[in-house]
């Protein structure tokens, strides 16, 4: 091996580091905007209660695990929109009580072993008192002991219904658990007149969850699905499947995986000659959905606890900012975090001055008839606090609400 | 549907799927048989080679809308010109152990999905495909157009390469210098020269399975992993090194995925694929049209 060799092999390795740290941790101190507050209603010069404290007030960390790489990268960013729209909020008007909140952003790539690592992390190192984990089944099942036994509460928007099963009075679910979403679609569809189903999933814990869910709720009518194949989460030809399930001639193909397969197989489908229902849970409501599916997402019904951003005013004033603020139509992702930030928010002022993890499960578990972007919440002792979904359909492109919760 | 229909359906499928890896299988071969580099790289070139074409297509650089096939060129050119400057950095790698060789091309694939990230982003997007989406039916198979172009230009590419290989003086010297390396280079072949031609090709070979695969999937800088990791199975299946080889290896391993996933097992399909993969090997280590003379990684 020459000098040469070393040096330059030396070099491509430090870059690959550098590169790799890159893509690491990453703390976003949301804007706490501070003196620019007064934008309207200059009335009042109130603004800045008892200012000018010797030393700046300590932030409150918060940590926050979710991807933001690979094939779910889409969730982590939906899931981040929702919250820092509602702690920059939150931060603009003085925090909770002068205290900032911190943001600590880290990606596990949808990854159960990295999501394991970076709750250790945030919570022995960044001393985090709370924590958004995660937005993936699989994930979240994987760290939920983690946060139990440091006694941490945590947020989740995943969906597998046995997350809140697992004995941890520190979870809390921000959205309605997967069954909810599966029994309501699978109610709607039968109550349409649809008897012969078909299931297509992936082999993860949300997709594994939602295929048994929706199996479950077809039973409850005395039905069986035709059909009920599988694929990994990264697959992209879903041929053999597809043929193996049009064989038995369904009505409705039920779609239990994320949004990006869900979409490539409505599309696979329709060129395959399949001229039935598509209906699905939670990943088919979305904008990423529609767009993978192309045409093929037309007619196609869904379940979800946030149909529409014209709801009632609070929705469309959170759209309103949504938009203003990321420049994107809002949809159920960003509301779901919205409005476990929004809660959290609350139980951290309740909590003020003591704000410790011990009181802010506390208080979480008091959280009860708040109106919420998804309906009221009212957590159980599990960290169950929503249970109503709507229904919505695929229209000209567009997400349009059938019926509300 | 009749068995033989949905048999002929599913295969065909699997032949789509399975141009895409033969293609990406070729790269593989053809480094590996010239500078005798393992290059896992490779299937981040696949992914950047496929947004240099699309976004072109999709009008992400300065809002220009391309055609596709125009879109197809540029994208092909830019990642061969990508492959020459990714073999100056691993020349050097060439002549080192497995291990230091494994490392940096690994190495440069994380460094080259990151640049990805930074540039377009984690988030991907759906491809419309330029050809009509109704399918073309035939005897109840349903063909899906652009299936059939991937399929068509696939085979085009690799009858091209095998021409190239066997009729230009540049495709003689290519072989010469993989089979000997200094001998070629005694008897006046640039073997530098061949190897950077070598890696264009190999480069623009997966920038084209990338742009022609874009309409059917998904693209995202995560699309790496998985074609680089099937097409080296492919590569390996149909013999490391070997030409032939790489194309029959590509398309058996979509068949078989295709097949297991259609008649016995959805949920195993990746796993069934690579235990066949395995048996395969148990019984000829040299793949199905290996050449012997090989020497083995």
């Amino acid at each position: 091996m020459t000098r040469r060799n070393v040096y330059l092999l030396v070099t491509l390795l430090s870059i690959v580091a550098v590169l790799l740290g890159a893509c690491g941790a990453k703390a976003t101190p949301t804007p706490t905007k501070p003196a620019a507050q007064p934008t309207t209603a200059p009335a009042q010069p109130t603004a800045a209660p008892t200012a000018a404290p010797t030393q700046p007030p300590e932030p409150i960390k918060i940590g926050w695990i979710a991807p933001k790489t690979g094939t779910n990268a889409i969730l982590g960013e939906w899931d981040e929109r929702g919250i820092l729209l509602a702690f920059e909020a939150k931060n603009a008007q003085g925090g909770i009580h002068g205290r900032p909140l911190v943001l600590i952003q880290e990606d596990d790539e949808a990854d159960p072993t990295k999501a394991v690592a970076l709750a250790q992390k945030l919570i022995t190192q960044d001393k985090v008192v709370a924590a958004f984990a995660c937005t993936n089944s699989t994930t979240t099942l994987a760290v939920v002991d983690i946060f139990k036994e440091y006694k941490i509460p945590h947020l989740t928007s995943a969906l597998n219904a046995t997350i809140t099963q697992k004995g941890s009075k520190y979870v809390f679910r921000d959205c309605p658990a997967g069954p909810a979403y599966e029994k309501s679609i699978v109610d709607f569809m039968v109550g349409k007149g649809f008897k012969k189903f078909a299931i297509i999933s992936d082999t993860s814990a949300y997709g594994k969850g939602e295929a048994e869910y929706q199996t479950n709720a077809l039973k409850e009518h005395g039905l069986e699905p035709l059909a009920v194949e599988w694929y990994a989460i990264d697959d992209k030809d879903f041929t053999g499947q597809l043929t193996k399930i049009l064989q038995t001639n369904p009505e409705v193909i039920l779609f239990g995986g994320s949004e990006v397969a869900s979409g490539l197989i409505a599309k696979q489908a329709r060129q395959l000659g399949f001229t039935g229902q598509f209906a699905g849970g939670a990943a088919i409501g979305t904008t990423k959905f529609v767009e993978v599916a192309g045409d093929a997402a037309e007619g196609t019904y869904y379940s979800n606890p946030y149909i529409t951003n014209d709801l009632n005013d609070m929705t469309r004033d959170f759209a309103a900012r949504y938009k203003a603020r990321w420049g994107d139509e809002p949809e159920s992702h960003g509301a779901k975090a919205y409005d476990g930030a929004t809660v959290l928010i609350m139980a951290l002022e309740k909590a003020y001055p003591d704000i410790t993890p011990e009181r802010i499960t506390e208080e979480l578990h008091k959280i009860c008839g708040v109106q919420g972007l998804q309906g009221e919440i009212c957590y159980d002792e599990n960290g169950e606090g929503l249970h109503n979904v709507g229904i919505g359909v695929v229209k000209d492109g567009k997400l349009t609400p059938v019926s509300v919760q | 549907m009749t068995k033989t229909v949905i048999l002929v359906q599913t295969i065909v499928g699997g032949l789509g799927i399975g141009s895409i890896y033969a293609l990406v299988a070729l790269g593989y071969s053809m480094v590996y048989r010239s500078m005798g580099l393992v290059n896992f790289a490779h299937g981040s070139i696949y992914m950047i080679g496929t947004y240099f074409g699309i976004i072109f297509y999709k009008g992400m650089v300065a809002g220009l809308h391309l055609p596709y096939w125009a879109a197809f060129i540029i994208g092909v050119v830019l990642t061969a010109i990508l492959g020459v400057l990714l073999e100056r950095l691993f020349r050097p790698l060439a002549n080192l152990d497995l291990m230091l060789m494994l490392l940096g091309t690994i190495g440069v694939g994380i460094m080259l999905d990151n640049l990805a990230i930074i540039i377009w982003g984690a988030e991907g997007f759906a491809v419309k495909s330029p050809l009509p989406s109704k399918p073309i039916l035939v005897g109840g198979v349903s063909l899906l157009p652009q299936m059939l172009l991937v399929i068509g230009v696939g085979t085009l590419l690799m009858i091209g390469l095998q021409t190239f290989l066997s009729r230009t003086k540049v495709g003689k010297a290519m072989r010469a210098a993989a089979q000997d390396r200094e001998i070629a280079s005694a008897m006046g072949i640039p073997v530098n020269f061949t190897n950077a031609v070598t890696f264009a090709i190999g480069s623009g070979l997966a920038s084209a399975a990338g742009i022609l695969a874009a309409p059917i999937v998904y693209v995202n800088p995560a699309m790496s992993a998985a074609v680089g990791i099937k097409g080296f199975a492919a590569a390996i299946l149909g013999g490391l090194g070997s030409i032939p080889g790489a194309i029959v290896g590509g398309l058996l391993f979509g068949v078989i995925e295709a097949i297991s996933a259609g008649f016995i097992s959805s949920a195993y399909t990746k796993g069934i694929a690579f235990i066949i993969m395995v048996l395969v090997l148990m019984v000829k280590p040299s793949g199905i049209v290996g050449e012997t003379t090989v020497e083995k990684v």
